[in-house]
């Protein structure tokens, strides 16, 4: 019988509404969520039973911090004055339980939570998503230019094509999710005024149709690179979704994970994990580059040049081997086009 | 159009800063409320200590103690204004109501 459960939880970091319904659920049919993790959650077996589930946020908390702050352990306490339970927490977000029937929730003033969940998306998620959609924007903007620019090019590479479907949604997910957010935080302001507590609203469906087309995206792109006999193609892609991605996820995740336990303060461990981050994204991406290039200048990824394909050659007229040039051919092949080169 | 921050008091608010007229552990405040309105009143947690948090800020309140994570406060002759001037309010509310239908 399993103990526990990873899943992964697809909700927005101020969807208070919708966790608690969903955690209550979860604890409903036996199982407890016991840690937030970067990409899954985890739950571990219990009876099931109804247990009171609230998501608040304490701002002043970050990912960095070796361990929970005096200040975030008192407020751990006041919590548990009144029957709350930590289940676990993620930076400023805190989930707690409650076996009590009933029991004192543990925000009572509105306007309150609404500025405590202000201040938490202001330090923890706004900053690196607008940074993220700068990032998406740029490149959107360039896929474009590129696609004015060159159309056979992008529309006949299934690679472009994947990573300007990944920036499309990048950029269609966070504006509806930066427009969902002030929009909510707008009625939860108004409503405070007159008491009340506004519901958060979740858009789970919007964002598994996203993954789902990524995935679809993704599956596409792979079988376009399989199909095209590239070895270079294949290689790179090997190397980037096999290599470069898991190992600057795991370096720079287990440096931050290493820093906590060696109770590092929190502004060194965001220093060193940012400069990390980049230093080993950039060093990986340059060992790939290069080593595929080598590699392809070496003749050990090139296809097999297809005779019929190839322009005339000088040994071809003269009899004569020569070793001094490189033949090739390429194709380029999505689901719109595609595009033969050969040299 | 928004309020000003502690231009009236919620009820809440009001409740807090009266339990600490006398030197009091922050988190007794989460018994002393139900206690002194009957459980009319309820204070959460998470609202009591970011509250604390503002009072303090505000200068309505000072920390007179501190014993490990325990921390007591006292409010500030500020703090005292504050809670007049909220008591002056509903007082005046209260008039303007008995004038209006007399004693009930």
């Amino acid at each position: 019988m399993k103990e526990t459960k990873r899943r992964v939880e697809l909700f927005s970091f101020y969807d208070r509404t919708g966790l608690e319904a969903h955690l209550a659920r979860m604890a409903g049919r036996g199982w407890l969520l016991e840690k937030i993790g970067a990409f899954l959650w985890t739950y571990h077996k219990i009876e099931p039973r109804q247990l009171a589930f609230s998501v608040c946020y304490f701002p002043r908390a970050s990912q960095f911090d070796p361990e929970p702050s005096q200040e975030q352990q008192t407020f751990y306490e006041f919590c548990a004055h009144t029957g709350w339970t930590l289940a676990a927490s993620s930076a400023q977000l805190q989930v707690f339980y409650n076996e009590r029937p009933d029991p004192i929730p543990i925000d009572t003033d509105p306007a309150v939570e609404v500025e405590a969940i202000h201040r938490a998306m202001k330090r923890g998620v706004l900053p690196s998503q607008a940074l993220l959609l700068g990032v998406a924007v740029l490149n959107g903007a360039l896929f474009v230019t590129r696609l004015l620019g060159d159309p056979i090019g992008v529309l006949a590479s299934a690679a472009n094509l994947f990573t300007g479907l990944c920036w499309v949604l990048i950029i269609a997910l966070l504006g509806v999710e930066w427009a969902g957010y002030f929009s909510w935080r707008r009625k939860a302001v108004r409503a405070a005024q007159r008491g009340e507590f506004c519901q958060t609203r979740s858009r789970r469906k919007l964002q598994i149709a996203s993954l789902v087309l990524l995935t679809i995206g993704l599956a596409y792109y792979i079988l376009s690179v399989l199909s095209s006999g590239s070895r270079m193609m294949v290689t790179l892609m090997v190397l980037m979704f096999c290599v470069y991605i898991p190992a600057v996820f795991l370096l720079v995740f287990n440096i931050r994970g290493l820093l906590k336990r060696l109770k590092a303060p929190a502004g060194v461990n965001r220093a060193v994990s940012i400069a990390a981050s980049l230093v080993l994204s950039l060093a990986i991406l340059m060992g790939i580059t290069f080593g595929t290039f080598y590699a392809y200048g070496r003749g050990w990824l090139s296809r097999d040049a297809d005779a019929a394909w190839l322009p005339l050659a000088v040994d071809e007229l003269t009899g004569a081997e020569r070793q001094d040039y490189i033949r090739a051919s390429l194709t380029d092949q999505s689901l719109l086009l595609a595009r033969f080169t050969a040299q | 159009m928004p309020r000003a921050k502690f231009q009236t008091l919620t009820e809440q608010m009001f409740y807090i800063l009266l339990c600490l007229r006398e030197e009091c552990y922050g988190m007794d405040i989460l018994d002393k409320v139900p206690a002194i309105t009957q459980g009319r009143v309820n204070v959460g947690s998470g609202t009591l200590y970011n509250l604390l948090e503002q009072f303090a800020q505000a200068g309505m309140i000072r920390a007179t103690r501190v014993e490990g994570r325990r921390r007591s406060y006292l409010l500030t002759d500020f703090g005292r204004d504050i809670l007049r001037r909220e008591y002056n309010r509903i007082r005046a509310q209260a008039e303007d109501y008995r004038l209006a239908f007399g004693e009930e």
